[in-house]
C-alpha cells in the first residue's frame, strides 16, 4: 500500500515540472478571455453560454493533461524503458499500475481544481456584468457538481489511457485507441437514441450498438453542462448511478490492466 | 483472490451499467444539443476547419434525435433544432437532409415561419439546381404565412430550375389569381405527399387534405347558399336544412368548423 | 547458492512457425559473497537472461531463484540492486529525489536514508549535482546516479548489466574501486561486461556465453590459463562455438 503512495508522489512530481502543465493552464486563461469575448456576442442567455464555455474548458484542459502529459510520460516509461527504476525495486506489477493510475489522475485533479476556480471567476465577472441574463435557476453547487462528473468522466480516459498504452505496441496506437474511444464515448448514446426514436436502423446495427454500450464507456453520461448552465433538476437517482457506474467502470479497467500489464515483457 | 476480486469488479459495472442505462431512459435525459453549436456560427466554422461537412452532418443528427423522440418536443427544444439547422446549414448548404428535415418539422410546430423561410434560402441559394427549397419556400408562404404574392414569386422563381415540374408554374399563376384557396392548398399539399415516406408524416398530410376538401365542400355550399337566398346562412346546419348538401363533411381534427354569419369565412 | 538460474530457455516469437532460441537450457549456480562476471559478444543474450532474473521479461522454461525465493515474488528485491544497462530517469527529478524514492520504495528507513544519500552521492562524486535535475547530467554522471540507486538499500545482491558501459577512463575506475568495495563488504555482485580487464581484476569466477549457449563457468585463473590470457581464451573459445555452429 505505501509504495503505491511513494510511487503516486513521484508520479505527480515528475508531471508538475513539466512544462506542459503550465501550458495548459495559460490556454485556459486565454479561453476565459476568449470566453468574455464570446459571450458578448450574444444577445441573450449570457450567463447560460459563460458557463458552457467555462466548462468546456475544463473538460478540455483535463483531456489535453491526458493526452500531452499522461500518455507522454507513460509512453516514456516503456519506449524508454524508465519504469525499470521501478520495477527493479521491491515493487509489483499491479502497484504500478495502481501507484500511475492514482498519480495521474491528480495531476489531471489539480488541472480541473484550478481551471475551475478560473472559469468560476470569469463567469462571476461575467454575469455581475450582465445580471439580467443569469439562468434564474444556476447555483454554485450545480455548477460543482457538473465539475465532479466531468473529473469522472476524465478519470475513466485516463485508466483507459493507461490500458492502451499498457496494450499497444507503439505510443502512437495508444493514442490514437484513447482518442477514438473517447469519440465513440460521448457519441454512443446519441446514435442509440437516435436509431430508436426513428425507427431506422436494421436490427444488426441496433444489436451492435447495445454490446458496444458495454464495452464503451458512455461519457455522454457525465455531461452535466446543460444542467448546469440553467440550473436544471437533476435526480439524485441519476447522479447516484453515473457515479457508481464511473466508479465501476474505472475499476474494472484498471483490473484488465493489471492482467494485461502482469504479462507484458518490458525489453 | 484476484479472479474474485475480478468477478466483483465485474459484478460491479454490470449492475451500476444497467442500472443507469434504465435511469437515464426513465428519466428521459438524453440528448441535448453540445455547447459546440452554441457557439456564433463564425466560430464554429473556424473551428470545424476542414471537417464543415462532418459537423454539419452531426448538427442534423442531434437535431434529429431531438425531433424524433417520442415525447413531446418543447418550445426551447425547438429553438434549440431550429439553431441546430441554422449551424448546420452555414457549415454545410447544399445538405439535403437538413432542409428537408427542417421543413417536415419546423413549420408544423413552431410559428416562427420567417426563421424556417430563412433557412430554406440558405438552401435555395446554394443548391441551384434543386427546385425543392424554392418550393418548400412558396409553400410556407402559402400555408402558413399566407401570403399569396410572396408565394406565387417563389413558385414560379423556382419553377424556372432545371426540372422543375410544371405544375409550379401553375400553381404560382394561380397564386397570383387568388382563385379557389383550398383547392390551391389540396394541389399543394398532394405534391408534398406524393414526395413524403415517412408514415407519420403521410397521416399528417392526408389530415390536412381531408380538412380542406371537407372546408372546400362547405365554402362552396355557403357560395351556392348565398346565390339562392342573397345571404350567407346564419349556421352550417342551414346548408342542409336548406337543401344545399346532403350532410355536413366531418373534421378529420374532431372538433367543429368555425363558421362566421357575417363574412361567410370559415376556419378550421 | 544465492542466485540459481536451472535450465533456463528463452525463445523470441518470430512470424511463421520458427521461434528464435535466445537462451538454450542455460544452468548457473551464483555463490553467496563471489563476485561472478558474465562474459558474452554481442547479442549473446547475457541482457536477456539478465533481464529475466529481474523479472521484466518471462522464461519460457526455467527455474529461477535469488535467495531461495522464486524470481516472480517482488519482495525479493529488496535484497537487489540492479543496474541498467543504459540507464534512464524521470527527466525533471533530481538525484537526491530519486534515491529518496528508491530508498523508500525499499523500505529504508528515513533517518537512515538521509545520511546515506550523501555518502554514496560523495562516494560516487555526485553531490555538486544532488539538487540540479538529472536531464543535465553528462553520460557519466547518469551511469553513476543509476549505480547510486542500485545501493542506496545497501542490498545483499547487486546485478550490474554492462556498469562500465558510457564511462570514460575516469569514471571507469570510479565504478571499479565501488565494485571493489561491494565484494570487500562480502556482497555477491554478478555483472556483464565485454571490457575484459576489468574483469580479470574483478571476478572470482566467470561465465561465457554466446548465442545463448554457456560455453564455459569456473574460476577466472582457470579461464585464464586456458591460453595464457583471458583475450585470447575469450576469443578463441568465441570462434571455436562459431564454426561448431555453423
Amino acid at each position: 500500500m505505501k509504495h503505491i503512495w511513494i510511487l503516486t508522489g513521484i508520479t505527480i512530481k515528475e508531471g508538475i515540472r513539466n512544462r506542459v502543465l503550465l501550458g495548459i493552464i495559460f490556454f485556459a486563461l486565454v479561453m476565459c478571455c476568449v470566453n468574455a469575448v464570446v459571450t458578448g456576442s450574444f444577445t441573450r442567455d449570457l450567463g447560460k453560454v459563460a458557463v458552457d464555455v467555462g466548462l468546456s474548458t475544463v473538460s478540455i484542459s483535463g483531456l489535453a493533461i491526458i493526452f500531452f502529459l499522461g500518455m507522454p510520460l507513460l509512453a516514456k516509461d516503456l519506449d524508454k524503458l524508465t519504469v525499470y527504476l521501478i520495477l527493479s525495486r521491491p515493487i509489483a506489477r499491479r502497484d504500478y499500475i495502481i501507484g500511475k493510475f492514482f498519480g495521474l489522475s491528480i495531476l489531471v485533479l489539480i488541472s480541473v481544481i484550478i481551471l475551475s476556480i478560473i472559469t468560476a471567476i470569469s463567469v462571476k465577472i461575467i454575469m455581475g456584468l450582465t445580471p439580467d441574463y443569469i439562468p434564474e435557476l444556476f447555483s454554485w453547487g450545480i455548477f460543482g457538481m457538473a465539475v465532479f462528473f466531468s473529473f469522472l468522466s476524465l478519470v475513466i480516459m485516463t485508466a483507459l489511457s493507461i490500458l492502451y498504452t499498457c496494450v499497444a505496441t507503439s505510443s502512437y496506437m495508444a493514442f490514437i485507441f484513447t482518442i477514438g474511444t473517447y469519440l465513440i464515448g460521448q457519441n454512443i448514446e446519441l446514435v442509440r437514441t437516435l436509431l430508436k426514436n426513428t425507427n431506422q436502423g436494421n436490427s444488426f446495427s441496433i444489436s451492435l450498438l447495445n454490446a458496444a454500450s458495454w464495452v464503451f464507456p458512455n461519457l455522454s453520461a457525465f455531461d452535466k453542462k446543460t444542467v448546469a448552465a440553467y440550473g436544471l433538476d437533476f435526480h439524485l437517482k441519476d447522479l447516484g448511478m453515473t457515479t457508481a457506474y464511473g466508479i465501476s467502470y474505472t475499476l474494472l479497467i484498471l483490473f484488465i490492466t493489471v492482467l494485461v500489464f502482469n504479462k507484458r515483457e518490458l525489453t | 483472490m484476484p479472479l474474485v476480486v475480478g468477478v466483483l469488479i465485474l459484478l460491479f459495472y454490470i449492475v451500476s451499467n444497467w442500472g443507469l442505462q434504465k435511469s437515464r431512459h426513465e428519466l428521459k435525459i438524453q440528448s441535448q444539443a453540445s455547447p459546440l453549436f452554441s457557439l456564433p456560427v463564425v466560430m464554429v466554422k473556424a473551428i470545424a476547419g476542414e471537417f464543415k461537412g462532418l459537423l454539419a452532418d452531426y448538427a442534423v443528427m442531434e437535431a434529429g434525435s431531438i425531433i424524433g423522440k417520442r415525447e413531446k418536443v418543447t418550445s426551447d427544444e425547438w429553438k434549440t433544432t431550429a439553431r441546430l439547422f441554422d449551424q448546420a446549414l452555414e457549415l454545410d448548404p447544399y445538405f439535403q437532409q437538413s432542409y428537408i428535415l427542417l421543413q417536415g418539422t419546423l413549420p408544423w410546430h413552431t410559428k416562427d415561419y420567417d426563421v424556417t423561410i430563412a433557412l430554406l434560402e440558405k438552401s435555395k441559394d446554394h443548391r441551384y439546381w434543386d427546385w425543392i427549397p424554392g418550393f418548400f419556400i412558396g409553400f410556407d408562404y402559402f400555408y402558413f404565412v399566407k401570403d399569396n404574392m410572396k408565394a406565387s414569386e417563389a413558385l414560379m422563381e423556382a419553377s424556372l430550375v432545371k426540372d422543375a415540374p410544371p405544375a409550379l408554374a401553375t400553381f404560382g399563376a394561380r397564386l397570383s389569381q387568388q382563385i379557389g384557396k383550398n383547392e390551391t392548398a389540396i394541389s399543394f399539399l398532394r405534391s408534398i405527399l406524393e414526395k413524403e415516406k415517412d408514415q407519420d408524416k403521410r397521416n399528417m398530410l392526408m389530415k390536412r387534405i381531408n380538412v380542406h376538401l371537407a372546408l372546400d365542400i362547405l365554402e362552396k355550399g355557403v357560395t351556392a347558399y348565398k346565390e339562392k337566398f342573397g345571404k350567407n346562412p346564419d349556421k352550417l346546419d342551414d346548408l342542409i336544412s336548406d337543401g344545399i348538401l346532403a350532410k355536413l363533411p366531418d373534421n378529420p381534427y374532431g372538433y367543429p368548423f368555425g363558421y362566421d354569419p357575417e363574412s361567410g369565412n370559415l376556419k378550421f | 547458492m544465492l542466485i540459481t538460474i536451472k535450465n533456463l530457455v528463452k525463445s523470441y516469437k518470430k512470424t511463421g512457425l520458427k521461434s528464435n532460441p535466445v537462451i538454450s537450457d542455460l544452468t548457473l549456480l551464483i555463490n553467496k559473497g563471489e563476485s561472478f562476471g558474465f562474459l558474452g559478444p554481442n547479442g549473446a543474450g547475457k541482457s536477456t537472461v539478465i533481464k529475466i532474473l529481474m523479472n521484466f521479461i518471462r522464461a519460457d522454461s526455467g527455474e529461477l531463484t535469488i535467495n531461495g525465493d522464486s524470481i516472480l515474488n517482488p519482495t525479493i528485491r529488496r535484497h537487489v540492486g540492479y543496474l541498467p544497462e543504459q540507464p534512464i530517469f524521470y527527466d525533471h527529478l533530481t538525484a537526491e529525489e530519486l534515491l529518496r524514492f528508491g530508498g523508500r520504495v525499499s523500505d529504508v528507513p528515513d533517518d537512515v536514508l538521509d545520511e546515506r544519500i550523501d555518502v554514496l552521492l560523495e562516494r560516487l562524486l555526485l553531490s555538486h549535482a544532488k539538487k540540479k535535475p538529472i536531464r543535465t547530467y553528462s553520460k557519466g554522471m547518469t551511469q553513476r546516479t543509476g549505480l547510486a540507486l542500485a545501493m542506496i538499500h545497501d542490498p545483499e545482491i547487486c546485478i550490474l548489466d554492462e556498469p562500465m558501459s558510457g564511462l570514460d577512463p575516469m569514471g571507469r575506475k570510479l565504478v571499479t574501486d565501488f565494485i571493489m568495495d561491494m565484494r570487500k563488504a562480502g556482497k555477491t555482485v554478478f555483472f556483464s561486461s565485454h571490457i575484459l580487464s576489468d574483469v580479470e581484476r574483478l571476478c572470482d569466477r566467470v561465465g561465457v556465453l554466446n548465442k545463448g549457449n554457456l560455453l564455459f563457468c569456473g574460476p577466472i585463473a582457470e579461464f585464464k590459463n586456458l591460453t595464457g590470457d583471458i583475450e585470447t581464451s575469450f576469443v578463441t573459445m568465441v570462434e571455436n562455438d562459431n564454426k561448431v555452429r555453423e
